[in-house]
């Protein structure tokens, strides 16, 4: 009889479908690449109306760091302001983020951004009521967890 | 962010990095905080209504070599061995989607790169 319980478990979970259809999901990645790029257009647009400082560029290690992500044609493109190649370079930043808040936090920097948005959801609830209950309750667990995390 | 405010000071815009950082924190409030939010609603349908949950988020960084099975050039040529030269990416436009099974990927949403190729508009095109 216990036996059969935990086969009829099994068999329940074996047998669990998918609660979200396929055209769903890649919605939502469409809505993210939308607002990615929208928000890469205005924040390079933003710096772009800015005077460039007169000089010549110093190369620290942080700097190594980032020739040597990008390669040399992109870090001399950014490094030229095209206007093509900065907007790229943020799109670049702003899928790693992503990548980082749905694979696990990346702690530090995510968490201070995460902790701001918590603290609307403390003080105001949902911050809007596209998100049903459950994913909800998820995604505060998720935030406060981070928070936590990152006021060490 | 502070990767933005790097290449904030490499293109010189502002070459104090604490400045950049500053500026970068004031965008992230008002530009950032609607992907953050896409990014956990994301999260939260993929853990708790996908029943095989090996789904994530795929990037290309940079240097990648093109290849059409995992990635789609945003000017939609196939450029796997376009005059057999390897393409670089320079960078990605639109993240994708991926399902792993043990060492298996299968692509759900390729995501779009930009190839180093087409990062510089070749001289004398800019003009009408």
């Amino acid at each position: 009889m216990e036996n059969t319980t935990e086969l009829n478990a099994a068999q329940a979970f074996l047998t669990k479908v998918d609660a979200v259809s396929e055209a769903e999901v890649m919605g939502m990645v469409e809505n993210l690449n939308t607002l990615i790029a929208s928000a890469s257009d205005v924040l390079s647009d933003t710096w772009d109306q800015r005077k460039p400082i007169p000089g010549t560029l110093v190369e620290d290690p942080d700097l190594k760091q980032i020739r040597d992500y990008f390669g040399n044609l992109m870090f001399e493109q950014i490094a030229a302001r095209n206007p093509f190649a900065v907007t790229l370079a943020i799109q670049m930043y702003l899928g790693h983020f992503v990548e980082r808040v749905t694979s696990g936090w990346g702690g530090g920097e995510v968490a201070g951004i995460l902790g701001k948005i918590y603290g609307m959801i403390s003080t105001k609830g949902k911050l809007n009521g596209c998100v049903d209950s459950k994913a909800d309750g998820l995604r505060q667990q998720r935030v406060r967890q981070s928070h936590q995390g990152g006021e060490h | 962010m502070r990767d933005l405010a790097r290449i904030l000071t490499i293109t010189r815009y502002f070459s104090d990095f604490s400045e950049a950082m500053k500026s970068v924190g004031n965008a992230v409030e008002s530009e950032v905080k609607a992907i953050v939010e896409a990014s956990l609603q994301l999260d939260a349908t993929i853990k708790t209504k996908i029943a095989l949950s090996d789904v994530s988020v795929y990037i290309v960084p940079p240097g990648t070599f093109f290849a059409e099975e995992t990635m789609d050039n945003e000017f939609g040529e196939d450029v796997t061995r376009a005059g057999g030269e390897r393409m670089i990416v320079a960078g990605m436009v639109k993240i994708g989607l991926v399902q792993r099974t043990g060492n298996v990927e299968k692509m759900l949403r390729k995501p779009k790169v930009i190839l180093e190729r087409d990062l510089v508009e070749p001289e004398g095109e800019s003009q009408g």
